[in-house]
């Protein structure tokens, strides 16, 4: 063996070595691609997970799989979801111990628009609210209950058709998503049509990453490079707003999802807003407030949503 | 200076541009009822022709309904017999081309109380095979979709807004199903596919770039020119993202489920669309651009105006033709008129044959031809006779000059020198002296009037001085024969005024008589001056035996006599101001005692040009000087 090709073998062992390094992760986000998710497409892209040494898979509900992330991750299938904390506390329920490692939105999406005018939670008493099936509209159901409202509550698949059908008094709609397909059908929408969770009392915030507890504890550094990441790439976005929108395009239009870049740009500056930690301004990403979550599992506990106390200390990172 | 345009050119393009603004009012006209009419038109046959397309499409709607109703009560009959749904689901597919799937949706625990989903289907295969089945499980969960809820929730029969299934647009008719009880026992569907829909709107095209689009209601895009924005976009969208609230409302108003025809007017595009509703909650629109209804209209105008504009163009080219060949005789008349003025008096003026202010032009000019020329015959018959005047005037000023004593000898001590500048050629001043023994006579007149009258007087006037002084008559004996001599014929009422006089050389005793003349100046040898005044006697030629009375002086060695004309006190300036005899009586002073009188006479006549410059010598100007 000459010099050469020592040089040459030793070459192939280092990329091998490098290519190998990388830790290989799966994301689940909650939905389908839309901006929702835009800061873990941006930090892909850019190369933020890679220069973390995570090798970054993106599987979508809807795309891949039929089952939400909640579901797969107990299982292993994904290593990292995107979800609500109502929804991470209630998989508890069923085994699936999940730790919110990073929390996103500071505050609730969360919203009812109703065909006629809103004053007050008595305007819901009586009424069809619409909401999906596959959950997320927890502090919708908490805050009639809290209101000894009587609403029948009719699970949707998604969409907004059955609201605009008339089928429905009333549905529930996401601030980024749901509210403005609604706007894009029917031109605007009367702000005293609507009842905003957000600033309320019910103001809990949404989208946050979690890994199980096990995967956690297998895999602090890797977490943490991830969150690192997945941070880099938000910030990425609210400086890049246009860059950021390209390419949520690029993952939208890869899966032939029916939407426009106007409706992903609306929802892109919609998920930065939410960014926002609602007392400071500020973007930092705080974890879900001790309060707040002190106040969420009370109320989900006195409805049944769960039937064991979660200590805060096991929930959050 | 720069050239003007010619008259000819001028007048064209007066007359031409007067018939454009009238073509250009009449094609703006014609222009303005073309697109109105066209616009009505066009709106006219698009909603005619917009009206029938959704008739199809409502003819296609009607058949599923139908197809799909007829199915019901047969599903509400043997709901339990699993057989028989899939027969109806089959039979379904098999009744109604347009139908790619349908399925009958039991409520949950509706048929049997352990099942929860109850689902039998029929799906017609690429390859033209119908496949049945029960359907319905966790994974497909029909309860929660939308063509099993809005039925169920609405209670009526219910088109869905499309939705992609398999890369297939598709849209669902489905209606409820009730038990005898009237309780809700489930949705019957029938899918159809929309692409032929889709296919057949789009080939509604009245213009080039017209198309039609329709809009679920939820204002998705169900067909639209550009595909991207099928189930992509809204009705709303663009509008939106615009910010464009007044479209917004617009369009608010056209998904209303009302007929009616919108006029736009948005960045790059200009037109209006015809929008209606279909029975299935969706909405229809045909969209127009005013560039296509009026391209022919347009068309139509640019021919016009281009024909117009040769038309003008031809008119301007025949107008001024024949307005050269009309002016032509003005042209030749003023090269006529220029040849008069450059003295071709016989130059051709051209004929004119028409009765009209052309013939009334030549007429004129060549009256003032025949008049110029006749002026100028006798101007020159005149000139030619005034020439021959002057010259004989010439002649006669010569002689003039010449009858009076230009030679100066000295008598004795006395220094005798005169001039005489006539203010014409010939004039009626004179001087006159000789010595006759040793008396030297001397006489200085002027004769009334001017020019050659007053010249035959003088000339006989000083003949006749001569010859009577000759006789050795004292000065008055001599004005007093002159007098007589005149006065016989005078009928012209001619006179002189004269000083005559004799001057002793030896003793220098100085005899005169003056006849209405100016006093004498008399320059004393210590240079002091007075003017003398004689007797007062009139002037000869006036009264025939007028006593003229003489005078005698006895003068000094060195006294200057100074006899003169008015033509020297009466020389006027520019100011009309007169030399005077104060001015004469100056110089006199101021003159040096010792000059002869040559010198003297020269220095006054320069102080009397120094006083009257350039102004015109209007009489005789006659100076004597006596230095004794």
């Amino acid at each position: 063996m000459n010099r050469n090709t020592t040089i040459l073998l030793f070459a192939v062992l280092a990329a091998f070595a490098t290519a190998s390094a990388q830790d290989k992760m799966t994301l689940m986000p909650t939905w389908m691609p839309q901006a929702q998710f835009a800061g873990y497409y941006v930090a892909l892209e850019k190369g933020f997970y890679a220069d973390e040494g995570i090798d970054l898979t993106i599987e979508h509900m809807g795309v891949n799989s039929s089952k939400p992330g909640i579901e797969r991750i107990g299982s292993g299938e994904v290593d990292v979801i995107i979800s609500h904390p109502i929804q991470a506390l209630m998989a508890r329920e069923y085994g699936t111990k999940v730790k919110n490692v990073l929390q996103i939105t500071q505050n609730t999406g969360m919203m009812i628009v109703s065909h006629q005018k809103l004053d007050g939670p008595q305007s819901l008493n009586g009424q069809t609210i619409g909401r999906w099936k596959s959950g997320f509209s927890e502090i919708c159901e908490l805050y009639c209950l809290a209101n000894n409202l009587d609403v029948k509550w009719i699970p949707f698949l998604n969409g907004i058709n059955l609201f605009i059908s008339g089928a429905i008094d009333a549905t529930v709609v996401m601030s980024y998503n749901e509210y403005y397909l609604l706007l894009e059908a029917i031109g605007d929408i009367p702000e005293e049509n609507t009842i905003k969770f957000s600033g309320s009392g019910y103001d809990i915030p949404e989208d946050g990453v979690y890994v199980t507890e096990d995967y956690l504890k297998k895999y602090p550094d890797r977490v943490d490079r991830f969150c690192r990441a997945t941070v880099k790439g938000w910030q990425y976005c609210i400086d890049h707003r246009e860059e950021s929108l390209d390419i949520v395009m690029q993952y939208v239009n890869r899966v032939g999802v029916r939407t426009n870049r106007f409706h992903q740009s609306l929802m892109l500056n919609e998920m930065i807003n939410m960014l926002r930690t609602p007392l400071t301004g500020a973007t930092d990403y705080s974890p879900i407030p001790r309060d707040k979550y002190d106040i969420l599992v009370s109320m989900l506990l006195q409805t049944n949503y769960i039937s064991e106390p979660v200590s805060y200390k096991d929930f959050v990172r | 200076m720069k050239p003007s345009m010619s008259f000819a050119k001028r007048l064209a393009l007066s007359l031409i541009g007067t018939t454009a603004i009238l073509f250009l009012a009449a094609i703006s006209a014609v222009g303005i009822v073309s697109y109105t009419f066209a616009y009505k038109s066009a709106i006219k046959e698009t909603s005619a022709l917009f009206e029938n397309s959704l008739l199809e499409i409502e003819k296609m709607l009607t058949y599923v309904e139908s197809s799909t109703d007829g199915n019901a009560w047969l599903s509400e009959q043997f709901s339990d017999n699993e057989a028989a749904m899939l027969d109806v689901v089959g039979n379904l597919i098999k009744s109604d081309t347009n139908i790619v799937s349908c399925a009958i949706g039991f409520d949950a625990y509706g048929v049997w109380e352990n099942t929860m989903f109850y689902c039998p289907t029929a799906i017609l295969e690429p390859d033209g095979n119908i496949l049945v089945e029960v359907k319905g499980s966790e994974d497909y969960d029909y309860l929660t979709m939308d063509w099993f809820q809005i039925p169920k929730l609405l209670g009526k029969p219910y088109w869905s807004d499309p939705s992609y299934d398999n890369d297939r647009l598709i849209a669902s008719y489905s209606r409820p199903l009730y038990r005898h009880d009237g309780s809700f026992l489930g949705v019957i569907k029938a899918d159809i596919d929309l692409d032929w829909l889709t296919d057949m709107i789009q080939s509604v095209r009245p213009y080039d770039n017209s198309y039609t689009i329709l809009a679920g209601r939820n204002g998705s895009y169900i067909s639209h020119i550009d595909s991207r924005k099928i189930m992509s976009e809204t009705v709303f969208t663009e509008s939106l993202e615009a910010g464009d609230t007044k479209a917004v409302k617009a369009i608010q108003h056209m998904m209303s489920g009302q007929k009616g025809i919108l006029k736009a007017r948005r960045k790059g595009f200009k037109g209006f669309i015809v929008y209606g509703p279909l029975s299935n909650g969706w909405t229809g629109a045909l969209v127009c651009t005013l560039k296509d209804v009026f391209s022919r209209a347009k068309r139509m105008s640019t021919i016009s105006f281009l024909i117009a504009v040769m038309g003008l163009l031809l008119l301007y080219l025949n107008d001024r033709k024949i307005i050269e060949r009309q002016a032509q005789p003005i042209t030749e008349l003023a090269y006529s008129a220029l040849n008069i003025s450059q003295g071709k008096f016989k130059a051709r003026i051209p004929e004119v044959k028409s009765e009209d202010e052309l013939r009334h032009l030549h007429d004129s000019l060549r009256y003032l031809e025949s008049s110029i020329d006749q002026y100028i015959t006798e101007l020159r018959t005149t000139t030619a006779s005034n020439e021959r005047y002057e010259s004989e005037l010439n002649v006669a000023s010569t002689i003039q000059m010449q009858m009076l004593p230009n030679n100066f000898p000295k008598f004795g001590d006395i220094d005798l020198y005169a001039t005489l500048h006539p203010a014409k050629e010939v004039g009626g001043d004179l001087y006159d002296f000789f010595l006759e023994g040793r008396e030297l006579y001397f006489a200085v007149g002027d004769v009334s009037g001017k020019g050659v009258p007053a010249a035959l007087y003088m000339a006989i006037t000083r003949s006749s001085f001569r010859f009577i002084a000759k006789m050795g008559f004292s000065p008055e004996s001599i004005v007093s024969r002159l007098n007589d001599a005149f006065c016989d014929g005078n009928d012209s009422g001619m006179f002189v005024t004269l000083f005559a006089g004799s001057i002793n050389i030896d003793t220098l005793e100085m005899k005169f008589c003056n006849a209405g003349h100016n006093p004498i100046l008399i320059v004393n040898p210590d240079g002091s001056t007075r003017y003398f005044h004689a007797k007062p006697n009139l002037a000869a030629g006036l009264f025939k035996e007028f006593p003229y009375q003489g005078e005698s002086l006895q003068l000094e060695k060195g006294t200057r006599l100074l006899i003169y004309t008015d033509g020297v006190s009466e020389a006027e300036n520019q100011s009309k101001e007169l030399y005077g005899e104060d001015r004469l009586e100056q110089f006199a002073q101021n003159s040096n005692p010792q000059d002869s009188s040559e010198e003297f006479i020269n220095g006054l006549t320069a102080s009397i040009k120094a006083f009257t410059l350039n102004n015109p010598q209007n009489d005789d100007i006659t100076i004597m000087s006596i230095k004794l």
